[in-house]
């Protein structure tokens, strides 16, 4: 990728790019004159107006996808280590996991009500299944990832003794939850992680739409982190071992390392007008805390933090308070950032434009003079505008004059 | 059948006759005497109680600005009435013979659009519609039943054409329903009942793309060969529009996409590179709880 180096070093404001906001003064572009089309009119948009509208998204959807995020990995672990990790020394990861889960999907269908204007109407959300949806995805996401959540969750509280094992409801959820609904859990969590944003980069947001494959991996890659984070946190503060505090250090690193790939995937995959919403835009300062707070300051402490002692265990809250808060920026930046770049026509545009539309060339050879004999009508053209319009009646007419080309009495 | 509008923007004189009509028949409150100070355009935009737009876009004039009176060529040389007027204005004398020729030098023009929800083949909105509230009614529009709209606003960044909006008083979504009560009775919508010079055309589709073309022609013939159809005959993402439009500028002029593209074209996109990350980390987490502990 040639422009990769330097998207990256503009990513990083090292390099000078400019950033006009987009406003009203701007008055229709004028910097990018097109010929070739139609009336000279040296617009590059209508007065600067945005083209599309942007979503209403506020708190509750950072707070959600943030949540929703942290959920999602701290699932995935929990299933992971509840299959694979060391049955007593991991047994604390797919306990607070577990706790994690519960917490996030007990908070994020709140935050999404909150969320909808007409918030005693969420039910309509399960009264279809539609895969080209990813909110509806989503919303079954959820669904089945809170039920599964709160079965191993039931279960946890018997095996952590809050509920004795010979009461009937310690019965009830020894027997209601198994393998299965572990592995439910983690697929749910995966699909929580990924969906949020599937969700981004299926809108014509120009940000997410532009770095559309880039976004969901971003997401998931980031719960991951995230979630090893939250777990690391909970363990550091319920008194774990400070030996084993670290047992989820490289599952945070990867998380990170597959974070900045996506990132600067995304970078070099941006059209310039996108660019610089992102690098000089109002949320600049977020997008830096995300990846240093989120990515690279975890990523260079947890290769150089004390293992051992009270330092460890203070590293290893501060490490995970920190990509957890850079967790957050970085939903903050991308939800704030793609609603500055919808305001912008010509970010819009520059990931609309392109093949698709008939060149005027083709457009004369189509409809030019010499073919006006082309569109000779095969059948009666019903008058310009009718008085009334009468669907089936019409419809009838149409059928019988052009087929049989008489005239139906 | 499905049914839809033709906008000949050569047509559109600018008098938002169909704003009114639609928000008198649609009973869509007034948006305020909010002025944009662009244009005479101060609607801005479509949106919740906006259902058709007038859109005026200033061509300045890039050199003279009045009109030029020049003496009348000879009378054989002044073109038939039938031919196309692209000479300008003749002044007839009492003999019915030209005595004076007005020419339109380049004194600037206005291009005006009313622009419509398009109700797209593939729409954006419909599909990213989580509780099936967006439907396809069977005029082949696209409609968003109120009664089961919740208002979580993913229609919105969903619309390619950022038509439809959420209603801030009332928490649904909104657009041109294309007058779904009016055609269950017969009746052509408003907007296109009240255009007096039918820059707005009703009717079944197929009819109108069939007269869309012909115009296209014709206004070729005559030598406005800028003249071309947007949302129709192109490989968009979207589709053909049940709304299309007879344009003069680029699309970009008159705030529309060059070549929309569908979102939901990204879901599979997403999903499969979201869950391939997925695997790998999982893997990869899996493999380090399989280590020792150190």
């Amino acid at each position: 990728m040639p422009g990769l180096f330097s998207t990256l070093l503009t990513g990083l404001s090292l390099l000078p790019a400019s950033y006009e906001p987009p406003g009203l003064e701007r008055r229709g572009g004028g910097r990018r004159k097109r010929r070739g089309r139609g009336v000279d009119t040296e617009f590059a948009s209508y007065y600067g107006r945005p083209v599309v509208k942007k979503p209403h998204w506020v708190w509750p959807i950072w707070t959600y996808f943030w949540v929703g995020g942290i959920t999602g990995g701290a699932s995935a672990i929990a299933t992971l280590a509840h299959f694979w990790g060391d049955k007593e020394g991991d047994r604390s990861i797919v306990q607070i996991g577990r706790y994690i889960s519960m917490a996030g999907a007990g908070v994020s269908p709140v935050l999404l009500i909150i969320d909808l204007q007409r918030p005693e109407r969420f039910l309509h959300m399960l009264r279809v299944v539609k895969f080209r949806s990813p909110l509806n995805m989503g919303t079954w996401f959820l669904t089945g990832l809170g039920l599964a959540t709160g079965l191993n969750f039931a279960r946890q509280t018997v095996e952590d003794g809050f509920i004795p094992e010979d009461f009937f409801l310690g019965k009830i959820a020894l027997q209601t939850s198994n393998d299965f609904t572990q592995a439910f859990q983690g697929l749910g969590g995966v699909s929580l992680g990924t969906y949020t944003g599937v969700l981004l980069s299926a809108t014509t947001v120009p940000l997410w739409a532009n770095a559309d494959e880039a976004i969901a991996p971003l997401f998931l890659a980031s719960a991951f982190s995230t979630g090893a984070a939250a777990i690391t946190l909970g363990r550091a503060l319920t008194g774990v071992k400070v030996e084993d505090l670290h047992r989820l250090d490289p599952i945070e690193r990867a998380g990170i390392i597959s974070e900045l790939s996506c990132v600067a995937y995304a970078f070099s995959k941006l059209t310039p007008e996108v660019r610089k919403h992102v690098t000089h835009g109002p949320y600049a300062n977020a997008f830096r805390a995300a990846v240093g707070l989120g990515m690279v300051g975890p990523l260079l402490l947890s290769l150089v933090k004390p293992k051992k002692g009270l330092a460890g265990r203070l590293a290893a809250i501060f490490t995970s308070l920190m990509a957890l808060t850079g967790g957050f920026f970085m939903r903050y930046a991308i939800i704030e950032a793609g609603k500055t770049t919808s305001d912008d026509p010509d970010a819009y545009h520059s990931i609309t434009r392109g093949p698709g539309r008939a060149s005027p060339e083709e457009q004369a050879r189509r409809y030019g003079a010499g073919k006006a004999k082309a569109f000779e009508p095969g059948r009666s053209i019903p008058e310009a505008r009718p008085n009334s319009f009468e669907p089936a009646a019409q419809a009838k007419e149409i059928d019988s004059s052009s087929n049989t080309g008489s005239s139906a009495e | 059948m499905a049914t839809g509008f033709f906008t000949d923007t050569t047509l559109c004189i600018g008098c938002k006759a169909c704003e009114v009509a639609c928000k008198q028949w649609n009973q869509l409150p007034a948006d305020g005497y909010a002025m944009t100070g662009m244009s005479y355009d101060n609607t801005g935009a479509l949106g919740a109680t906006t259902w058709r737009h007038v859109a005026f876009i200033e061509v300045p004039a890039s050199k003279k600005r009045l009109p030029m009176a020049t003496p009348a060529p000879p009378p054989a040389a002044v073109p038939s009435a039938d031919g196309g007027n692209t000479e300008g204005l003749k002044i007839l004398n009492i003999n019915g013979e030209a005595a004076l020729q007005v020419g339109f030098p380049d004194i600037g023009q206005w291009l005006m659009m009313s622009d419509v929800c398009k109700h797209c083949t593939n729409a954006g909105c419909l599909q990213a519609c989580p509780t099936g509230a967006i439907i396809r009614n069977e005029f082949g529009a696209v409609y968003v039943q109120p009664d089961i709209c919740n208002g979580c606003g993913y229609c919105v960044p969903s619309c390619p054409f950022g038509v439809v909006a959420l209603q801030h008083d009332d928490g649904r979504a909104f657009k041109c329903t294309l007058c779904y009560d009016r055609q269950k009775d017969g009746l052509e919508p408003a907007c296109a009942k009240a255009c007096p010079t039918d820059s707005i055309t009703f009717g079944d589709l197929d009819d109108l793309k069939m007269r869309a073309r012909q115009r296209v022609a014709e206004l070729h013939a005559r030598g406005e060969t800028s003249a071309y159809l947007y949302g129709v005959d192109e490989e968009t993402e979207v589709g053909d529009l049940n709304a299309f439009f007879l344009l003069k500028a680029e699309p970009e002029a008159y705030g529309l996409p060059v070549a929309a593209s569908l979102p939901q074209n990204r879901v599979t996109k997403g999903f499969v590179a979201g869950f391939a990350v997925a695997a790998v980390l999982s893997v990869f987490s899996a493999l380090a709880f399989k280590r020792k502990h150190s």
